[in-house]
């Protein structure tokens, strides 16, 4: 069965639906951009949690996969933005940890999220099970919203000095006049 | 090497370390943790991997040269843990004891065997 399903919240909002196919008897089989792809499973047989990786280097991630594999984790791998995935080959986070600052399409591009599935043992499934390491986790995945809005605003401050400094000839002048000044 | 004394310990630092007694792999930590605290501590995969990451830095756990046809990678403690374990153990019983004075003369009754 195939599905298509957008999120307001990537990482919880994405966990609890996939924790209510999974009760509902449907198992991931596949993930793809757009598309989750379920098969028939006993009902409650799997659970899911969502995990943010972009904040992690290429490098990482695959450390970090292999481990979660060790775990006995089956691993989907998904971009954060649905619908807006990158199709460039580069792209550049400020954001990230320390060689993860540049993206591309064979790295860390479109592979934001990890989605985790597990044999339901009757446990929640946390992926970070104490306090600190739950805020750390929250910290890294603001850090994207954060350089988001600090360049918004830093776009719109640009627009509004060159709109109200620029539009008048005489403001223009005065400018000039400054500038020549120093 | 690190500091040789970092006080307190997390519990999930100090529980790890226990596992590492015997060489363990991640699989293998949370399965003893789970069983030892009767399912009181249920390691997620992200806390796990940063912690074991962490103590690896710290030179108190090593990894151990991979086996043939063995996927899981082993980890065992080292005399630097060690020495982190013996001073948690140290301090654990101090509070406790504190514990135990105040409660005693509170008169609640102390069940020894948690």
């Amino acid at each position: 069965m195939r599905k298509f399903k957008l999120f307001m919240n990537p990482v919880e909002g994405q966990a609890h639906w996939l924790n209510e196919q999974a009760k509902n008897g449907w198992k991931l089989s596949k993930v793809g951009r757009l598309f989750y792809e379920f098969e028939p499973s006993n009902p409650g047989e799997y659970q899911y949690a969502v995990d943010y990786i972009g904040n992690k280097s290429n490098q990482e991630r695959i450390k970090y996969e292999e481990f979660i594999s060790e775990m006995n984790i089956t691993y989907y791998e998904k971009p954060i933005n649905l619908g807006h995935f990158s199709i460039g080959k580069v792209k550049y986070r400020p954001f990230a940890d320390k060689g993860g600052k540049i993206a591309t399409s064979r790295g860390m591009i479109n592979r934001e999220l990890l989605i985790l599935e597990k044999k339901n043992d009757g446990k929640p499934f946390a992926i970070y099970s104490n306090i600190t390491d739950k805020i750390e986790a929250l910290k890294e995945r603001r850090k994207p919203y954060i350089y988001f809005i600090v360049f918004t605003l830093l776009m719109g401050l640009y627009i509004y000095i060159q709109e109200s400094l620029f539009s008048h000839l005489h403001c223009g002048i005065t400018i000039m006049m400054i500038l020549k000044g120093f | 090497m690190g500091k040789v004394q970092e006080s307190p310990l997390t519990e999930t630092a100090f529980l790890i370390l226990l596992a590492m007694y015997q060489p363990n792999h991640g699989y293998g930590v949370m399965q003893f943790v789970m069983d030892k605290t009767n399912g009181r501590v249920v390691f997620g995969p992200g806390t796990l991997y940063g912690a074991i990451n962490n103590l690896s830095k710290k030179g108190w756990i090593k990894a151990l040269p991979a086996e043939k046809n063995e996927r899981k990678k082993d980890y065992l403690i080292t005399d630097l843990g060690k020495l982190q374990v013996e001073a948690e153990m140290k301090r654990l019983k101090e509070v406790y004891k504190i514990g135990e004075e105040i409660l005693r003369n509170e008169g609640a009754e102390i069940d020894e065997k948690v």
